[in-house]
């Protein structure tokens, strides 16, 4: 018996090339759903460390930076970091600056977060600019002094950055100083500035190393 | 019939030495696209080797991808159903495993056409019912009510332009493009004050399109129809811009297309070990809660053992520890035609076994 050919391959042929067009067919460019992502919950589990959303009832143990914790930040923007102790956020409103943080102990220290496009101006105009706040009058032979002093860093999630004390140029204990964090996350430059004076704000710097340090990429954005 | 079969076309695409070159090649490719991978990932591996027309050698000598050879190969498949096998009852092995392989070259297609790959991060803790596309954008509108996230979204496809109008939640919110670009980069500008964004930009510098697809940021300047302001949207922008409508506050973001997901995944738990005294990562593991689906369970999903639902399948991908926390990446993969190979492999097995039974059978009769 033979089968006739003509009678299974075309139509076989053609229906599966009809399915496939169908199917391009139903590829809608346009969806309504209901989103449900939520962020971390806490989980029962045996961590030597996990995050709070609550800064005043968990004391967090970091193991790299022995030191405590209490918040990590929920920011509007595509980067996180956690605070330290005793650290407050106080609104901002600005479109550079994300975030500003004061010390509970110490009063006139405060510490501003900024985020700006690309690499917000170079490292040597920034050094300059800040020079001036703080009335440093900086030449182009002092200017190439700060600029032997910056310190290249590495946050705990692998950011490269840089950090800037001008407390060598600083005379009295009692004058302002300010110690720069900047780093480059994407195609945007992340600032940490504290400002204060100098004698307090020596007394800041671990928990300022601690928040610099604590800047990640925020995944779930 | 017989004016086919004098077709010389169909006659030298018949050809089974077209069949045995064609399987070279994809031997050859497979075995590069395997070693590539190792040093450039699974989907540069994939558009190099697979899914290209071509590539070339040392830069120089072009070697036919494996789109072309496949449709090659499937036009010879084709070709040999058409000229050689006759389907007689006694060909009838031969037929099938012809059309298994056939069904094997048409399922390929399918998955390259038709099935959607997208990534899951997720933080331990964290949970999430969509997905995210890799190289698409799509343009999102959504409200909030009852602690309900009311999406409804437009991808950006490389057709729309200026003047298109998308209208979202019943016509309460209606966008018309004015500038859009695929991919650009925001900045600030004085001109640019009448142009609301939610981070503060003020104008969009076009940028040039990059081969890589996940490398361009597109972004554009768009007209709100309710009440005709300028509204500028730049690709994952870190805020959410806040529309007013007479009946509810809607959000918009362009972002990264999101693609549901039939449940909801909660990532309890992810665990990596590396090889003893080496920094490379020899197993990922994780442990996730699924829900949505009426059977709320947990289950694992490691390296060589991904997670199936309907039409997704979940792969586990990558894993990050950010110092305070870890994440877990999960590839994943609708696709509709998932079931094809396993239906071709039936056939061409059938065929196989048809043809096995048929030989036997006859040479008992010979002896006999």
């Amino acid at each position: 018996m033979t089968l006739k050919k003509n009678k299974l391959v075309y139509p076989l042929f053609l229906s599966l090339l009809l399915i496939v067009m169908l199917n391009g067919c139903s590829e809608n460019d346009k969806q309504s759903y209901v989103e449900e992502t939520t962020p971390r919950e806490k989980v029962q589990q045996n961590k030597d460390h996990y995050h709070t959303d609550n800064p005043v009832q968990k004391d967090v143990h970091q193991g790299v930076l022995s030191h405590k914790s209490v918040a990590i930040e929920k920011p509007p923007v595509n980067f996180i970091w956690e605070l330290p102790k005793g650290w407050i956020r106080i609104n901002s409103n600005s479109n550079f600056r994300i975030a500003t943080f004061s010390i509970v102990d110490l009063k006139g220290v405060e510490c501003s977060l900024y985020k700006f496009v690309g690499d917000a101006g170079g490292l040597e105009r920034n050094i300059s600019m800040w020079s001036k706040q703080i009335n440093i009058k900086s030449n182009s032979e002092q200017l190439k002094e700060i600029l032997s002093e910056v310190k290249p860093f590495s946050t705990i999630s692998g950011i490269k950055g840089n950090l800037i004390n001008f407390s060598n140029w600083v005379k009295n204990d009692l004058d302002a100083n300010i110690v720069v964090s900047t780093l480059a996350i994407d195609d945007e430059t992340i600032i940490v500035k504290l400002k204060g004076p100098k004698k307090l704000l020596s007394k800041s710097l671990t928990s300022f190393d601690y928040l610099i340090k604590s800047i990640s990429k925020n995944q779930l954005k | 019939m017989h004016s086919i079969r004098k077709n010389k076309f169909i006659a030298a695409m018949a050809s089974p030495k077209i069949a045995v070159y064609c399987l070279l090649l994809l031997c050859i490719l497979t075995v590069c696209g395997t070693l590539y991978q190792v040093s450039y990932g699974i989907h540069e591996a994939k558009a190099r080797y697979f899914t290209s027309w071509y590539f070339l050698v040392w830069d120089i000598v072009p070697l036919p991808g494996g789109q072309s050879v496949m449709w090659c190969f499937s036009i010879n498949l084709l070709s040999s159903l058409i000229y050689r096998i006759e389907l007689k009852w006694k060909k009838a092995g031969f037929a099938l495993t012809h059309l298994g392989l056939l069904l094997f070259c048409f399922a390929a297609l399918w998955t390259y056409l038709f099935s959607v790959e997208s990534y899951l991060t997720l933080e331990e803790g964290a949970s999430s019912n969509v997905s995210t596309s890799r190289y698409h954008w799509e343009l999102a509108v959504w409200k909030i009510e009852n602690g309900k996230k009311y999406v409804e979204s437009q991808t950006l496809n490389s057709n729309i332009g200026k003047d298109d109008k998308f209208s979202f939640h019943n016509n309460e919110v209606q966008f018309t493009v004015l500038e859009l670009y695929h991919n650009c980069s925001p900045s600030y500008s004085k001109e640019g004050r009448d142009l609301k964004n939610a981070s503060g930009y003020s104008k969009i510098i076009q940028k040039k399109l990059q081969p890589d697809q996940t490398l361009n940021r597109p972004g554009g300047i768009f007209i709100l129809e309710q009440n005709q302001d300028k509204i500028l949207l730049i690709g994952e922008e870190n805020n959410d811009l806040k529309l007013n409508s007479k009946k509810s506050s809607y959000f918009t973001h362009l972002r990264r297309k999101r693609n549901p997901l039939p449940v909801t995944l909660r990532l309890d738990d992810v665990n990596m070990k590396n090889y003893s005294g080496t920094q490379i990562a020899s197993h990922y593991e994780s442990r996730v809660y699924i829900n949505g689906d009426g059977m709320p369970r947990q289950t694992r999903i490691s390296m060589n053992n991904p997670l199936r639902i309907s039409d997704f399948t979940f792969y586990q991908s990558g894993y990050r520890n950010s110092g305070n926390s870890e994440f877990s990446t999960l590839s994943v993969v609708k696709n509709s035609g998932r079931l094809l190979p396993y239906i071709a492999s039936f056939i061409m097995g059938l065929g196989l076994l048809v043809e096995s039974f048929y030989r036997m059978f006859k040479i008992k009769k010979r002896n006999k």
